[in-house]
């Protein structure tokens, strides 16, 4: 009996040396620099990856699930904080475009400036427009101070919309094209230079007609229609419009040609005033009295 | 107090003014304006006495002729006769149910076109009464209706509590 025990002894002993052995053995083998798996790891992997996958899955839903649960007021503090970051940057970008508006808008009128060197323009913002229907109106933010006057011709990229009909030290009244208050201005065609005078829709919905032209008349739809020079504005060769439809008169002696102008009345954000040499910009305390 | 009231009002005429000629200049319906001094004036004078609503009406009157720089006096006449009007008329105007008193604005409105039509007619000004005016009748009229939902809750709200005192 005790020799029995002795020998299992014996036995278990030569099992963990030979376990011992082999495990070194292994590790002496797979502790290499090679790059790249042994048959033997590679099975395993492959063996395992779809368990591997499954569990890792879950274990990360679940991790997540209670770390979220932790983290739940930290990750809503940086949510709102992003909300916050993205409600500014909204806003920036609605300036950013906003500016790039501006800028295109001044640069196009700076424009006119560079190629019509003879005149001097002041550049405004439009700040109100009329509050009544019936009057086609806006109001800029240059004056009396910056040499703006009554009668000064306005005009914006696309061509002229207006005149200055009030002026204050730092605020001027436009009354625009449109407005049946304006009458009539002095044009001609520049394909031909046929002359002609050019008045706001009779039905005051914003459009410009030329008026009183005999049948006979050269012109024709596409022309295009400049400033005379005549009359009270003074000014050669500013551009109104181009002529969109010809509409002959019921005895069939005149005509009349609906002009489609090239400046939006209703989106006008800035301006230029054509002002007068000779107006001295600053002015004496005298005048501003 | 009355004094600190009247000022508050001023003020609000003024803000009224600034807001119609930027913000709703802007944003017109079918081509009209909103007239946001008539929607203010004859929804206030469900609330105030007849004759602080007809003092009121003037003094916003006055400041929106001034504003505009034409024709003065035409809107300090118009709006004490669209007020002078409706205090006459509506005295039965049960001012908790919004719809009576909306119906007054449309009108006023109405009201206030046609009378602004004969003034610029006699004032030699004919040609502004185009087609685009008669649509506007119609179209800022509706539009007055519209706006006229947020505003006259909120005079509602602020002066019903001063009735009988203001």
């Amino acid at each position: 009996m005790k020799s029995k025990k002795i020998s299992n002894a014996k036995r278990g002993r030569t099992f963990i040396i030979i376990g011992l052995i082999v495990i070194t053995i292994i590790i002496r083998i797979t502790n290499t620099n090679s790059i790249g798996l042994a048959p033997v790891e590679s099975f395993f992997k492959e063996m395992l990856y779809p368990a591997q996958s499954v569990t890792s899955t879950a274990s990360n839903g679940f991790v997540s699930f209670f770390k979220g649960l932790v983290d739940y007021k930290s990750v809503k503090d940086e949510n709102d904080k992003l909300k916050a970051e993205i409600g500014e940057l909204q806003s920036t970008n609605s300036e950013l475009i906003q500016y790039r508006v501006e800028n295109e808008n001044l640069r196009l009128l700076l424009g006119i400036q560079e190629s019509n060197t003879d005149l001097v323009i002041v550049n405004s913002e439009v700040i109100g427009r009329s509050i009544k229907d019936w009057y086609k109106t806006v109001t800029i933010n240059k004056g009396f101070s910056s040499g703006i006057r009554e009668n000064m011709p306005v005009i914006n990229y696309s061509g002229l919309i207006g005149k200055v009909t009030g002026v204050t030290n730092s605020t001027a009244e436009v009354t625009l094209l449109t407005d049946p208050k304006y009458g009539a201005i002095t044009v001609v065609t520049t394909e031909t230079g046929y002359p002609g005078i050019v008045i706001g829709d009779e039905k005051g919905l914003g459009g410009l007609q030329m008026i009183q032209i005999p049948s006979t008349a050269n012109i024709m739809e596409g022309y295009e229609v400049v400033t005379s020079g005549l009359g009270d504005l003074g000014y050669k060769n500013i551009k109104i419009g181009k002529i969109k439809k010809i509409v002959n008169s019921s005895d069939g002696l005149m005509k009349r040609a609906i002009i489609e102008a090239y400046a939006d009345f209703d989106d006008l954000h800035f301006v230029g005033v054509i002002i007068k040499e000779e107006i001295i910009l600053t002015p004496t305390e005298n005048e501003i009295k | 107090m009355k004094i600190f009231r009247h000022f508050i009002f001023f003020i609000v005429i003024c803000l009224a003014l600034i807001i119609e000629a930027t913000f709703f200049s802007s944003l017109k319906f079918f081509g009209a304006n909103l007239n946001i001094i008539l929607i203010i004036i004859v929804s206030m004078s469900f609330f105030i006495s007849s004759r602080t609503a007809l003092i009121y009406a003037g003094v916003a009157g006055l400041l929106e002729d001034i504003f505009i720089g034409a024709m003065i006096g035409s809107n300090f006449l118009l709006l004490i006769i669209v007020v002078y009007l409706v205090r006459t008329y509506s005295s039965r105007v049960i001012r908790e149910n919004i719809i009576t008193p909306l119906i007054i604005v449309f009108t006023s409105s109405i009201t206030y076109y046609f009378l602004m039509g004969a003034i610029l007619f006699i004032a030699g000004k004919g040609y502004y009464l185009n087609l685009m005016y008669m649509h506007n009748i119609l179209n800022g009229s509706i539009y007055n209706l519209i706006i006229a939902l947020i505003i006259y809750p909120m005079c509602y709200l602020v002066l019903h509590k001063y009735k009988g005192e203001y």
